[in-house]
């Protein structure tokens, strides 16, 4: 550490501290500085009868004085910010210690749990494998510190996963820390099919299940799966909360290994004895389900409240059996959030249940609906034609056509689908009849591209109560979002929209701000409208939040 | 259910470093441990509310998230806490609020908890458990400056708890 050289500053230093002595004697209250930093001269220069020559020699000490002092006050300074810089280096550790360990114990299994939840969405979508940082995300908390694992050793759901991908001595370990746990089977490693008799097995009784999670690779992994879990069950899950079967299949695999399942019926993807099981098992308290890729004709859950549901193929032309979607559907008649996703969807039923009664769900809030592919429009409208959607207050339609040739118009196939979703009489475009959503208030479109015939306004006639509008439209032309019809919007969100900006959208945030009505406008990822960023920002002031 | 006159009436706090604020009962009443205080106090007005675990530049940072939410519906019961948790995913303003030194970032969390308001809480918790997601034990306690205290022999039980992953 550096010091003040002595010879050059220890006058400077005197006269610095006799400065501030007189200063502390004042009490530090205002007064004529010069009488602090240099006395002899604020009283010499008012004294007339002091020579002139005299001056000069006190204003000459006072103005040395003043530099030696100032020098001094530099050194000082510097001192000053060196040790404040290192200081604050040395602290910060401390600080960051101090503020971490001051969370009291259950802010942190707050976190722990949070920490928990994320990792389990993850695992419930993607299931889970070996990799270390996989096992559990608990598990890498409790290797932090002492004081870590004891939080999280003390929270039972934090060890909920229990996967026939672990190895048998972490099963037994998790197994006396949680008494309730989350089943994940696997098929996508070598030995699975050994390993789920020793898993289940090993986690019996299943009456405790409080999640099951099956990942298969191949139709006939269903099968052998529900088959294994009835027999050692007796189909009874009175604690099961959340069940997921997804069937990630890969074509080739599938064409090869499926020839063994007999009854299989490849419109449910599922062999009939194992659908007929399924439908044997009894789960009282099931709220959630995720189906991939195949799903049973009946299925005893009454009190689901959120369902998944993805019918997806890359190759091949399954054809879903709908007749059969419709009953499965039936089986949740509490339902409040459904989320289904199409890709490559064609339907093996003839007619399209125009005519039919559609399915009532009273308490259905949430509908997300994403199609994709080459999904047939026959498919889709059978869907719609299937439910009553009336009641539902949240609707998020996401679409991505991708034609297998190029004879096929993927902007064609968008005027199509949303034809279907938000008319009742649409053939290959826009019909008359509207599919209302009469309670819609939040509303979010994702649109890869548009088609020439299409209007934004026959979209939102059929969403007459949008508050809250969000628009993802990358390669879609600007959406004439049309003023009268959407008087109750308040807040608008423009992501990742690629149009060229004719001025349309700011003339209708205009109108609608003039009604006071706009709440919040956010515009994020659209380069192309940065021009307007300034007049957006001026209309709109605090409501308007801009991302680049 | 707070009336039109609530509304209206101000109240103020009196932090740990004696700085006083005088915010607008719907502000304040974020906090439920300031609303049960101030049911307790009745219609005193003059009287000023101690907070003496938060100091004036924590709360005045937490008045200001209060500000922003204070025509948020009332937070759901316990019950639904579970779903509160679920997911990581931060609004863009609270996220943006949010966007402190780890000291502050503590400090509010500790307000939030003591002040009982936990929608504040779950965004200081929930940036936490971002921070910590996807990282190994050793990335952890560098980022928090955590000391790993384990005994030989519980390392050793940790390893051996772990063997079977790294053995791949």
């Amino acid at each position: 550490m550096g010091g003040i050289p002595v010879e050059d500053s220890e006058t400077g230093l005197h006269q610095l501290f006799a400065a501030l002595e007189i200063w502390k004697e004042s009490e530090f209250k205002q007064q004529d500085a010069r009488a602090i930093w240099c006395p002899e001269w604020a009283s010499a220069s008012e004294d007339s009868d002091i020579l002139t020559e005299t001056k000069v020699q006190i204003a000459k000490r006072a103005l040395k004085r003043l530099k030696s002092i100032k020098k001094a006050l530099a050194t000082a300074t510097e001192l000053l910010d060196k040790t404040f810089e290192r200081v604050t280096e040395q602290s910060s550790d401390i600080i960051r210690i101090a503020g971490f360990s001051s969370l009291p114990d259950d802010v942190l299994a707050r976190i722990f749990e949070m920490n928990h939840h994320a990792y389990m969405d993850a695992a419930e979508c993607g299931g889970v494998n070996k990799e270390r940082q996989f096992v559990c995300s608990s598990n890498i908390l409790a290797q932090v510190c002492r004081r870590f694992r004891r939080i999280a050793l003390h929270i039972p759901s934090l060890w909920e996963v229990v996967s026939n991908s672990h190895g048998k001595g972490w099963i037994s370990t998790v197994k006396e820390r949680c008494r309730s746990p989350s089943i994940f089977i696997a098929y996508d490693f070598p030995k699975a099919g050994k390993s789920i008799p020793e898993l289940v097995e090993h986690t019996l009784p299943a009456m405790r299940w409080k999640g099951l999670n099956i990942h298969l690779m191949k139709r006939k992994d269903g099968h052998d799966a529900i088959n294994h879990i009835s027999t050692i069950s007796d189909g009874n899950f009175p604690s099961l909360e959340s069940l997921s079967l997804q069937l990630d299949w890969e074509y080739n695999k599938a064409q090869t290994n499926d020839d063994d399942v007999d009854d299989m019926d490849f419109s449910i993807n599922l062999s009939n004895s194992a659908s007929s099981l399924l439908s044997d098992w009894c789960l009282p308290k099931l709220s959630r389900l995720r189906l991939k890729n195949l799903f049973p004709y009946t299925i005893d859950c009454p009190n689901v409240r959120t369902c998944h549901i993805e019918l997806t193929q890359l190759f091949g032309t399954n054809r879903w059996d709908l007749e059969g979607f419709e009953g499965f559907l039936e089986c949740m008649p509490l339902i409040e959030s459904l989320s289904l996703s199409f890709l490559n969807a064609w339907s093996l039923t003839r007619h399209d249940f125009a005519g039919t009664e559609p399915i009532k769900f009273l308490h259905l809030k949430s509908l997300e609906i994403s199609v994709q592919g080459n999904t047939s429009e026959k498919f889709l409208r059978s869907i719609m034609n299937m439910m009553d959607f009336t009641a539902i207050s949240d609707l998020t339609v996401s679409l991505c056509p991708i034609c297998p040739d190029e004879t096929m118009d993927s902007g064609k196939k968008v005027e199509e689908w949303l034809g279907v979703i938000f008319f009742l009489d649409s053939s290959s475009g826009f019909g008359t009849r509207k599919r209302v959503f009469p309670d819609v208030e939040v509303f979010r479109l994702d649109l890869q591209e548009d088609g020439d015939h299409f209007s934004y306004r026959d979209i939102f006639g059929a969403l007459p109560r949008i508050r809250d509008l969000t628009l993802e439209l990358p390669g879609c032309g600007e959406p004439d979002i049309p003023t009268r019809d959407m008087k109750g919007l308040r807040s608008l969100h423009l992501l990742k929209s690629g149009f060229y900006y004719s001025g349309e959208t700011l003339k209708f945030l205009k109108e609608q701000n003039e009604l006071g009505k706009i709440e919040k406008v956010g515009i994020e990822g659209c380069s192309n409208l940065v021009r307007y960023k300034d007049d957006l920002k001026d209309l709109l002031g605090d409501k308007f939040v801009w991302k680049g | 259910m707070s009336t039109t006159e609530d509304k209206t009436r101000k109240v103020k706090l009196v932090t740990s470093d004696n700085e006083e604020f005088e915010v607008d009962w719907e502000v304040a009443t974020r906090s439920v441990l300031i609303k049960h205080m101030l049911e307790d106090i009745g219609e005193s007005e003059e009287q000023a509310i101690p907070l003496p675990n938060v100091t004036a530049n924590v709360l005045k940072k937490v008045l200001e998230w209060c500000e922003h939410h204070r025509k948020d519906p009332e937070p759901a019961p316990e019950s639904s806490d579970d779903n509160r948790k679920r997911t990581l995913e931060i609004g863009d303003w609270d996220a943006k609020f949010i966007q402190v030194d780890q000291e502050m970032l503590f400090e509010i969390i500790l307000a939030a908890n003591y002040l009982d308001i936990k929608a504040l809480l779950d965004v200081g918790c929930k940036t936490v458990a971002n921070m910590i997601k996807g990282k190994q034990p050793e990335e952890i306690r560098k980022m928090f400056n955590i000391v790993n205290d384990f005994t030989p022999e519980e390392e050793a039980q940790i390893k051996k708890e772990n063997e079977w992953a790294e053995d791949r």
